[in-house]
């Protein structure tokens, strides 16, 4: 039989989840919103990150209750402890695809180089990081952590065309700016599933992998050299 | 007896391989473990597990129990079987000292309360009896809160207040080695607080080991916890470990609350 604190565990993991589900719809419509230049998507992307926030709140609040009242141990802690940071990530994850989509309306440029390809990994990242985080398998997690290694690169390659960009359009400059702003907000948002994941590592093993030395980007890239 | 010593061993008591009797009934089953000097260890566990047997086992309490008895294994303290035919019990219990679950002053004087095991030893001198009546209570963190009132009656205490007097009483026979059977299970949070505090101070000095039910408590005063189930040593481990990631689903079930 479900006890009353089984009970509280599950209504804070379905908020998390919903939270995840909807930062992912979120950081989609962002994208369209930029492709497609149509504002009513940006709307759709205010309102879900709301949403997010509310959540975000509901699930703090919860999990500091079943924190003082039942001092929970061992696995249910972690769950508790992981869940509240990892729920932050994507509290993140929802401020920066609202800040794609409001910048998504000052620009002009047609030509958004390597976002669309960034748009799509970072989607994979926070599906693959919710999926680890639910279901444990750490192969999957480091997958994360090196494909996160992609997003940076493509953020650099962008930064390098709006420079050129800029030199070429110096009228578009304004417009240029957001795009790298959009870009470093993918770049971000990759890092916030690479903390979700971690998060993830923590959860499952309780090992703490967030500053470990030998998951450092700069380790990484070099192995994947 | 129990030699004094001041060389540093890195296990205050090992446990090996213990089985013990009730009569007929077997309540620990080949029992090994290693408690490791100047820390405090926490003994575990649903009621009848045998944790408290075997704490009463570490200064032969047991011994006083009609039917009570080691059939295997042996228990050595600071490397000597205690169980060897040369060793003083009275000495023993001095070395390896005792706070119960229910506090249980003497019916005299707080004064008396701790002077009466100097004088047992055969210290008279009023002066280094002051003195030690002194440092016993400053150890416990109870002197400056009785100092004026020494001579009152012990059960003019509160349940807090007394419960120090007898971590004092034990104090003061200088032993190196204290059992504390849950301690704190009839005193009120803020007692409780000073207790664990006093506890976490006193592993300076001393090897601590504690039963306890409260696993909060476990978790904030000991270094290491066993976990006892029917009689059996199932886990023992750091308990930072015990407590976020037990290597047992049944430590894990007993700690969460979800046992059975």
């Amino acid at each position: 039989m479900a006890t009353h604190f089984d009970t509280n565990i599950e209504n804070i993991r379905s908020k998390f989840l919903l939270m995840g589900q909807l930062a992912t719809e979120s950081l989609e419509l962002a994208l369209e919103s930029l492709e497609q230049t149509d504002p009513k998507k940006a709307k759709l992307v205010r309102i879900r990150d709301e949403e997010i926030d509310n959540l975000e709140n509901e699930l703090s609040a919860s999990v500091t209750i079943l924190l003082s009242t039942h001092a929970p141990i061992a696995s249910d802690l972690r769950l508790l402890v992981s869940t509240m940071k990892a729920s932050h990530e994507i509290e993140r994850i929802g401020d920066e695809a609202k800040a794609i989509a409001r910048r998504s309306r000052n620009t002009t440029i047609h030509d958004f180089h390597q976002i669309p390809k960034m748009g799509k990994i970072a989607l994979e990242m926070i599906r693959d990081s919710l999926g680890v985080f639910v279901e444990f398998d750490e192969e999957k997690a480091k997958a994360i952590w090196t494909t996160d290694l992609s997003v940076d690169a493509l953020n650099a390659e962008n930064n390098t065309f709006c420079q050129d960009l800029v030199n070429k359009e110096p009228a578009s400059a304004s417009s240029i700016f957001e795009m790298l702003f959009i870009s470093k907000s993918l770049e971000r948002i990759a890092d916030h599933a690479v903390n979700i994941s971690k998060e993830a590592v923590f959860l499952a093993t309780s090992r703490d992998v967030r500053h470990a030395k030998e998951f450092k980007k700069s380790k990484l890239r070099k192995k994947t050299l | 007896m129990i030699e004094p010593s001041k060389t540093s061993f890195k296990h205050a008591i090992r446990i090996s391989s213990l089985d013990f009797y009730y009569g007929k009934k077997q309540v620990l089953f080949n029992v090994s473990l290693d408690i490791p000097e100047n820390q405090v260890t926490a003994f575990i566990g649903p009621s009848g597990c045998g944790k408290t047997t075997l704490l009463r086992s570490l200064n032969r309490m047991n011994d006083l129990i009609d039917g009570a008895r080691i059939s295997n294994g042996k228990i050595l303290i600071r490397d000597y079987d205690i169980h060897n035919k040369s060793v003083d019990v009275i000495e023993l219990r001095k070395k390896v000292g005792m706070v119960f679950q229910k506090s249980n002053p003497f019916p005299k004087s707080i004064y008396q309360n701790i002077s009466y095991g100097l004088h047992i030893q055969g210290i008279k001198n009023k002066r280094v009896v002051d003195e030690k009546v002194e440092e016993s209570l400053t150890k416990a963190a109870l002197w400056e809160e009785v100092k004026d009132r020494l001579n009152e009656n012990a059960y003019g205490l509160s349940g807090g207040q007394q419960q120090r007097l007898c971590i004092a009483r034990t104090l003061a026979v200088e032993p190196e080695i204290i059992l504390m059977d849950e301690p704190c299970s009839s005193l009120d949070p803020v007692a409780t607080g000073r207790v664990e505090e006093l506890i976490l101070g006193l592993k300076e000095k001393y090897t601590i080991v504690i039963v306890t039910h409260n696993m909060q408590q476990a978790g904030r005063i000991s270094d290491r916890t066993a976990f006892f189930y029917l009689g059996n040593l199932i886990e023992f481990d750091q308990t930072k470990k015990i407590f976020l990631n037990p290597s047992k689903k049944q430590t894990e079930d007993y700690i969460s609350g979800k046992f059975g």
